[in-house]
């Protein structure tokens, strides 16, 4: 692995005798976390990035804290983004994180944080640290989240009416999440988060709690015959492996192509 | 003149001590984090190697019971990939050096 030439000096130079190096040293520190935390930070809204709900749900499952997610995504904002231009989407974005951001501070437990992960698709996050964020109380919550994000209007010049939203929310939690076959990993609260939200947008506007019951195992069977030695074969593949490399025939080594007959 | 320059330099340290050090402080134990999961990687993907594994993905999880788990993605010298999850037992310090030694003798195993 190579490693990037550091673009200040070192820490440990703030240990020197020299006031003014020791000062400047500080500062270089503090610019080099200021980059950082603008690499953790959404530019249009304001909010966390991608790479920050990765490391926060990196660290949570490291440390087998109790955690619960909600993926709130924007129903056919793609739709209304066409009819009222992008300006007023991006309008309506910055609007919603507010009101996510909002929400994290004041309807949650400490400990709470908004997201704004890709596009029209946010998450809302906090530890299951507190007697107030219990199940129950969890999903009244989010509903309020979604009901406040419904009443969300951007006033856009020439058009009929304003633009208003509204949201699908998946959730989770943690013990849920572990209590599949997939177990808790970062990956997997990802995919199981998508199976909730994709729940809730059956109906639009609504929220839904993932349950391991929901859970579609990430491998199945697929069944093939090898071109080389027409040997048959079952190869535990990922779902969606198309991604993960070639595969071989477990007889000769060949290369096959990817199995046609998949066993669900 | 270089009294001018001292405290200068004492105004400046004091100044960027009460900035620089929240924010230092702030991010410290992330970087921790980050180093320590880079050195595990890096530790790892170096031992696999010398028995011809080729370390493509390694994630963490956690299991019903809230033990931690490692799914292992190997690449061997034939090209065949296999992906192998190696369960710690509850309250095992996923980065520590027994995870590790696990980890390597359930990876050659599986190979």
């Amino acid at each position: 692995m190579t490693r990037r030439r550091e673009p200040f000096p070192s820490r440990e130079s703030a240990s020197a005798p020299d006031p003014i190096e020791a000062a400047l040293a500080l500062l270089h520190a503090a610019v080099r976390e200021q980059l950082r935390g603008e690499q953790l930070t959404d530019r249009l809204t304001r909010l966390a990035n991608n790479e920050a709900l990765s490391e926060w749900l990196q660290e949570k499952v490291e440390s087998g804290e109790d955690f619960w997610i909600a993926f709130v995504e924007i129903d056919r904002f793609k739709s209304v983004n066409d009819e009222f231009g992008y300006e007023s989407a991006n309008e309506f974005l910055r609007r919603l994180a507010d009101r996510l951001s909002a929400a994290s501070r004041d309807y949650f437990a400490e400990g709470a944080l908004a997201f704004r992960a890709h596009g029209d698709e946010f998450y809302l996050a906090g530890p299951m640290n507190a007697a107030s964020d219990r199940q129950a109380e969890l999903a009244a919550k989010l509903e309020h989240v979604r009901m406040d994000i419904s009443q969300i209007q951007v006033t856009v010049e020439k058009a009929s009416r304003p633009m208003r939203c509204t949201v699908s929310i998946g959730w989770l939690l943690a013990a849920d999440s572990r209590a599949t076959s997939d177990g808790c990993t970062q990956p997997a609260v990802r995919r199981q988060l998508e199976i909730a939200v994709s729940e809730a947008k059956h109906e639009r506007d609504t929220v839904v709690r993932f349950t391991p019951e929901m859970h579609k195992p990430s491998n199945r069977d697929a069944r093939g015959d090898c071109p080389a030695c027409r040997a048959k074969f079952t190869l535990t593949v990922p779902i969606g492996g198309e991604r993960q490399g070639t595969l071989f025939c477990p007889n000769c080594g060949g290369a096959v192509e990817r199995p046609r007959s998949v066993a669900p | 003149m270089a009294s001018h320059r001292a405290d200068f330099g004492t105004l400046l340290a004091t100044g960027a001590l009460s900035f620089g050090l929240g924010m230092v402080a702030a991010s410290s134990a992330q970087a921790a984090n980050e180093a320590r999961r880079a050195s595990f990687r890096e530790h790892l993907e170096r031992e696999l190697e010398g028995s011809g594994l080729a370390l493509l993905d390694l994630t963490i999880g956690r299991t019903q019971g809230n033990a931690p788990f490692w799914n292992v993605t190997l690449k061997d010298a034939a090209g065949q990939l296999r992906t192998v999850r190696v369960e710690l037992p509850f309250g095992a310090d996923p980065y520590g050096q027994d995870s590790r030694s696990l980890l390597l003798q359930s990876s050659s195993l599986a190979a």
